[in-house]
């Protein structure tokens, strides 16, 4: 600014002749949220001089040559009765006030150019994503795929040159890293090298988009956005207070999604709505893992803004949250606009389901104050519409408690300038089996299954016992059978009630006798155990409570539940035990509603957001730097017709993934060196020194995950098998699973993952890189670099290296993808000397040492 | 051992300016090294305090039996605040602000004032009341700036995130006040990181209080403990120094040779001075926390020899060692997670936490000052929240002799480098309720450590991450030397 400034007063016209552009950066920065484009409070607008000079409805604000008398002056002073602006913050410094009187007392002279802000509404991601034609390129290298046509056009504008073509080790190592998390292996190396034409290039791409490790890697890159986290809040304690366990079921489906090719648009509608969209599905429900992870049991408001955020952020790129307090200062997001993106959620609750094959999970509890919440290891954990009638209630100043009860309840809506129609819910009718699970067939199969089981053993207890004993066998097994019995009067009284199989009333009263006759039956038995045997010692838990019961006691105790239970037998009854909970008949639709809308064609966000992640997975720095705001305080795209043309592909390969990976790394731009000649270097560095326009491939290092699943690929010692339960954090060094599959959370992560920069579980919309003494001592010190080095010794130990210069050539390429160059191999072969133990002991040091090398954890 | 890099101790300059091409995250990226080739940073040179070491005692002392007692409380016992000529406390305008639960429930308010537990006196020349329960450190008030009205808003433990981080834990979440200083202004020991926790780091309730958040890993505590070895700090056992120290000097050439293949990367240099650091951090910081290169008087001056206070002694003695050796922020917790949280029998519980840290904390201050570290150390002793002036009188206890939590109104005291000694500023009601005169929230000791430091907590910012007022704080000016 300043050097233009300069220029145009040689030529001798002044560009700013009273100092508005300082003053108005000023107003910028503290005023321009209430009086600009966004808002106009008091039909104001500061952003620009004419605008000012217009004034507000109340008259003029600023008077030329007087800016004791203007009271913009006066306001910011906070003189006499005038409210001090601004507001809110620190009060403008004595410095800054005098630059705005400055240009005041000089007469308010316009800058030779003198516009205000852009319309909010026109801001580029607010609007669709236009239906761009590539740019043609002559040069044949970049004229072939869309992306490179994109990416030369730009570079020749700028007049920086292109890196040439990485070499096919190079291309290789970085493409399965970056496709599926680990290294090639030697085969695939070798094959590679054979024929690095383009077409066994796309084989290889193909062949890497087919692998489930695929899934792995990228499940955890978009895990990362959707902020996976285990259950967590009171780990000391066992007590869950944040997100859930068993929520790695969504684990499992992101990546099992990512590996059918799930459209991007169905994840997230699964996601937001899986219990609406396919209430019965179990490949379906545990995507609702998102909204779940987000469950706060202490306080259900916190659920309810972190749902807001991070819907927001994760897939439309806007920073809701902002509106929490007050308006959105950049954006057209009102605080009603944030309550009504929250109402959305407010019916939501947790439902703990049955899962084919498992114990049934203990059910769900509402919170008690300071009772705790244990984990459990069974079930599908999913989230339902519970409280269908559930107000919203806006409030102010991001504390819930200060309702503004006139404003009533809320409804569902999004944010107007996104609006394209009007905004329609439709609840969703639910099936009856999602009403009330016990109607499922597995259920059902499994109740009968488990009642015959413990038929049988009560009969073969009958067999086998004699004399005393026999009696109470004979009472067990009277106990399970009637038990059976009941649970089929139950399963009549179901049929009735949810089916319409028979007399409800009648099926139901029987099923209530049914149950009560096995009350007394159990009760008569443990009656008789009472007499047969001596209490059991009393557990510690009872010994604290009470003082011990006595043989008599216990009797007495039993006799009493004997005669409860008679009584009880006598009494009209048509409730019986449900086999699972009876869950609300209809949801509210609004998830389904707001997961739909998301990923209309016509949201101008949601495309643009997506592919800006993917973009990132591949190519390092993201189209758009602010991966979570695309909003007008974000950043502006490289290349902004790019990404529209990726937004529009997306949507046209219906939101498919795997295509655009292909798209991706199949460019010419993905293929260049990282490395460029030293001349044309320095001449693009001039021009572009952050390397935005990707005249190199810019290299990164290895995520926490590749870091460590690497190294134990690298030794051979890596469990490829996928899914289940998530691994406890400690076990890393020692469990040779995918990082993946590691515990996870916001008490703590493994310790490779918290070293080399693992998600941080409150919000990694993109991880950092940091390099820091900590990874060094993680490579140079632990049990697994260390371990893994000595098995990685012993693989290639196994593979009779003729000499050293042997092994160390097979090290390289398994370790690194490549082949020594000439130093690398005579710093290697110094380094193995000596004969017998000594140089099995130095081939140990030497295979972990190469976990150190810079090329180990950097992909070119 | 020797180092197996020839450059030896490099300066924090050189250090630094090895790091190239726009990369902001690599090394102590700090602001200096953001700034390095523009303007040297103007306010280091303001600087009063170069380290700091951060007493905290977790689960909430009380204000009343420490360092702002209330005679008052002696004297209406058993009364309710209502029957008192003082005005009621729960009607405040302020309560509610400052009693937010992270619990979807308000906490009971007890109404009964329960009296002092301990007697206290006037000590040191400043004749500032310290409770009977802190002998040793009342001797030391002369050097202390006491403040008694510090305020939270969140009426829970997460309030102890709160005094790290500022935020209230339903709020969105920031930098702990350890990570801003390391990122703002680094190491002052090219040996040892620059923020080192010591404590119970294997508490998950106490991590997160030292979270860096989106400052980056970069910018966490290394955690320390005396007698425990740092993360991945020793080298395996199968692996003799000698050979450990040709294994780095592999991978230092391996670095090299790599340098000369890929100029473009800035990642190798960066990654070759981590090296360096880290192999120097190994020996380094076994060293500093050896405790036995003490005097066996300034071991006893902490307290070591006698077992109740031998724990948090050794703690503080090495604080004072790793702040003698440049580590810029030595966050010591001086009590297990929740110790001080005494909502029944409060005299036995506190009487016994005070018993454990008094004479260590007193040793910390003289041993300080005796070595001249007073110059350039600053001492803050905090913790989350006070306690109820009322009886915590819950249905089920039939014989309460607690206080519950208390936002409202509660003490801290800083000493040492900047700081006025033997000062009272701030004060709570009568009733030691609220803080009414100076009210300060936890961010103002922030704002105040940092100013000490030589930063202002408003360039504390990293774009696209929005701070609020709130977090900035206002520096307690009044209690600067």
């Amino acid at each position: 600014m300043l050097f233009s400034n300069l220029v145009l007063l040689i030529l001798g016209i002044p560009p700013d002749p009273g100092g508005f552009v300082e003053a108005r950066a000023i107003l910028k920065e503290r005023c321009f949220p209430c009086h600009g484009a966004l808002k106009q409070k008091a039909g104001l607008r500061l952003d620009s001089a004419s605008f000012i000079l217009k004034g507000s409805e109340q008259g003029a604000v600023a008077t030329p040559g007087k800016p004791d008398e203007s009271p913009l002056i006066q306001r910011v002073k906070g003189q006499g009765k005038l409210k001090l602006m601004p507001p809110e913050g620190k009060p403008l410094k004595p410095e800054e006030i005098e630059t705005l009187a400055s240009w005041i007392r000089s007469g308010m002279k316009a800058p030779k150019v003198d516009i205000g802000e852009d319309n909010p509404a026109l801001h580029w991601a607010f609007s669709q994503p236009k239906a761009v034609e590539p740019p043609a390129v002559a040069n044949p290298q970049w004229n072939k795929n869309p992306i490179d046509r994109f990416l030369y056009q730009a570079m020749i504008e700028k007049g920086v040159a292109p890196a040439g073509l990485a070499n096919p080790e190079t291309l290789l190592r970085r493409v399965t890293f970056d496709l599926t998390g680990l290294p090639p292996t030697v085969e695939e190396l070798e094959r590679f090298h054979k024929d690095p034409s383009p077409k066994a290039y796309e084989a290889v791409v193909d062949r890497l988009l087919a692998s489930s490790a695929y899934g792995e890697r990228w499940g955890r890159h978009w895990l990362d956005v959707w902020r996976y986290s285990d259950w967590y809040g009171r780990r000391n304690a066992n007590d869950i207070l944040n997100s859930y366990p068993m929520i790695w079921r969504w684990r499992d489906w992101t990546v099992n999604s990512l590996n059918q090719g799930k459209p991007y648009d169905r994840m997230v509608m699964e996601m937001l709505a899986g219990d609406e969209l396919a209430p019965l599905d179990r490949e379906v429900l545990p995507a609702t893992g998102f909204v779940l992870r987000n469950h706060f049991r202490w306080n259900y408001n916190r659920w309810m803004r972190d749902m807001v955020e991070h819907t927001g952020k994760a897939f439309l790129g806007l920073t809701i949250q902002c509106a929490h307090c007050h308006d959105h200062k950049y954006d057209p997001v009102s605080q009603a606009d944030y309550f009504r993106l929250r109402a959305f959620f407010e019916p939501l609750q947790v439902r703990h389901d049955r899962y084919p094959g498992e114990a049934p999970p203990r059910p769900f509890k509402k919170y008690v104050v300071s009772e705790n919440w244990a984990p459990f290891n069974t079930g599908l954990v999913r989230v339902f519409d519970e409280g269908l009638e559930s107000p919203t209630w806006f409030y102010t100043g991001g504390d819930e408690r200060n309702r503004v009860k006139e404003k009533g309840s809320i409804s569902p809506g999004v944010p107007a300038f996104l609006a394209k129609e009007k905004f329609a819910v439709h609840p969703v009718k639910l099936p009856k089996e999602s009403v009330y699970p016990g109607l499922q067939e597995f259920i059902r199969q499994e109740e009968r299954e488990a009642r015959a089981t413990a038929v049988a053993k009560a009969q073969e207890g009958v067999n086998k016992t004699q004399g005393m004993k026999k009696k109470l066998a004979e009472a067990q097994l009277t106990a399970a059978r009637l038990d059976e019995k009941s649970l089929f009067a139950r399963l009549a009284a179901d049929d009735a009630r949810w089916l319409g199989k028979g007399d409800a009333v009648q099926l139901a009263g029987k099923a209530a006798k049914s149950e009560k006759e096995l009350n007394l039956v159990r009760a008569e038995l443990a009656l008789l155990q009472a007499e047969d045997a001596p209490p059991k010692a009393p557990t510690k838990q009872a010994k604290k409570a009470a003082a011990p019961v006595t043989q008599d006691q216990a009797i007495a105790n039993a006799k009493k539940a004997v005669d409860a239970a008679k009584t009880k037998l006598n009494e009209e009854s048509i409730s019986y035990t449900p086999l699972t909970p009876v869950y609300p008949e209809v949801s509210s639709g609004r998830r389904l509603a707001l997961a739909q809308w998301i990923v209309q064609a016509d949201n101008p966000l949601t495309a643009r957001v997506a592919v800006n992640h993917l973009w990132k997975g591949h190519f390092v720095e993201p189209l758009v730097a602010t991966t979570a705001d695309f909003g007008r305080n974000g950043a502006r795209p490289t290349h902004p017709q790019l990404l529209d043309w990726l937004a529009m592909e997306f949507m046209k390969q219906g939101w498919k993934m795997k295509p655009l990976h292909r798209l991706m790394v199949t460019s010419r731009g993905y293929q260049s060196s990282s490395s460029q000649t030293e001349e044309a270097l320095q001449a693009n560095k001039k021009t572009d020194p952050n390397n935005r326009l990707l005249w190199v491939f810019p290299s990164r290092r290895l995520e926490a995950e590749a870091v460590r699943d690497a190294i134990l690929a690298v030794s051979g010692n890596l469990d490829r098998s996928l899914g289940g339960k998530e691994i406890h954090i400690n076990q890393g060094m020692t469990t040779p699973r995918r990082s993946i599959y590691f515990a996870h959370h916001g008490e703590g992560q493994m310790e490779f993952s918290e070293t080399f920069d693992g998600a941080n579980t409150n919000d990694c919309y993109r991880r950092v890189e940091s390099v820091r003494p900590q990874q060094a001592l993680a490579l140079a010190n632990s049990a697994l670099a260390r371990e893994e080095g000595a098995r990685f010794s012993r693989r290639i130990q196994a593979l009779n290296p003729a000499d050293n210069q042997r092994f160390i050539h097979l090290a390289f390429q398994l370790a690194l993808s490549r082949k020594p160059n000439a130093e690398e191999m005579e710093l290697s072969l110094r380094f193995l000397q000596g004969s017998g133990k000594e140089l099995e002991l130095a081939r140990h040091d030497f295979c972990q040492a190469l976990f150190s090398h810079p090329d180990f954890t950097t992909l070119r | 051992m020797r180092s197996p890099f020839p450059c030896g101790r490099t300066s924090r300059r050189g250090f630094l300016s090895g790091l190239g091409m726009g990369f902001a995250n690599l090394a102590a990226g700090d602001l200096l090294a953001r700034e390095l080739g523009s303007t040297p940073q103007v306010p280091l040179a303001l600087a009063r305090a170069k380290k700091v070491i951060w007493v905290f005692l977790s689960g909430g002392v009380s204000q009343l039996e420490s360092f702002d007692p209330k005679p008052a409380l002696n004297t209406h016992a058993g009364k309710t605040f209502n029957e008192t000529p003082f005005p009621d406390p729960h009607k405040s305008p302020v309560f509610l602000e400052r009693s937010r639960s992270v619990l979807d429930h308000d906490r009971i308010f007890f109404p009964k004032i329960f009296p002092l537990q301990v007697g206290f006196k006037k000590r040191g020349q400043s004749g500032i009341e310290v409770s009977d329960w802190f002998p040793e450190l009342g001797s030391c008030v002369d050097d202390m700036a006491v403040v008694r009205s510090m305020y939270t808003t969140d009426n829970d433990h997460a309030a102890e995130f709160q005094m790290h981080t500022g935020r209230h834990a339903l709020d969105e979440k920031q930098p702990c006040l350890g990570s801003w200083i390391h990122y703002g202004l680094g190491s002052l020991n090219a040996n040892l990181p620059a923020f080192i926790f010591l404590g119970q780091f294997k508490d998950p309730r106490v991590r997160r209080n030292i979270f860096p958040d989106y400052l980056g890993a970069e910018h966490s505590a290394v955690e320390l403990e005396p007698g425990l070895p740092l993360a991945f700090g020793v080298a395996p056992k199968d692996l003799t120094p000698q050979r450990q120290a040709k294994q780095f000097d592999l991978i230092k050439e391996f670095h090299q040779a790599a340098q000369k293949e890929n100029p473009l990367d800035p990642r190798i240099e960066a990654r070759l001075k981590s090296y360096e650091l880290a192999f120097r951090m190994q020996t380094a910081v076994p060293g500093a926390l050896d405790l036995s290169k003490e005097t066996e008087e300034t071991q006893r001056l902490y307290g070591i020899d006698n077992p109740t206070t031998a724990v948090y002694g050794r703690r503080l003695l090495a604080a004072r060692r790793l702040a003698e050796q440049g580590v810029r922020y030595n966050l010591v917790y001086l009590s297990d997670y929740g110790e001080w949280d005494s909502h029944n029998n409060l005299k036995e519980n506190h009487g016994r936490s005070c018993a454990r840290v008094d004479k260590p904390l007193a040793g910390l201050l003289r041993d300080l000052k005796r070595r001249g570290m007073f110059d350039d150390t600053l001492v803050v002793w905090c913790t989350e929240f006070g306690r109820t002036p009322g009886l915590e009188a819950r249905e089920k206890n039939a014989n309460p002799t607690g206080r519950d939590h208390h936002p409202h109104g509660f003490t801290v005291w800083l000493a040492g480098a900047g700081i006025k000694g033997g000062v009272v500023h701030g004060a709570t009601d009568e009733l030691g309720f609220h803080a009414v005169e100076h009210p300060h929230y936890v961010t103002d000791l922030h704002a105040t450590v940092l100013h000490l430091l030589g930063l202002d907590s408003r360039k504390l910012n990293i774009p696209g991450r929005k701070r609020l007022e709130v977090d900035y704080g206002k520096v307690m000016s009044q209690i600067l030397a």
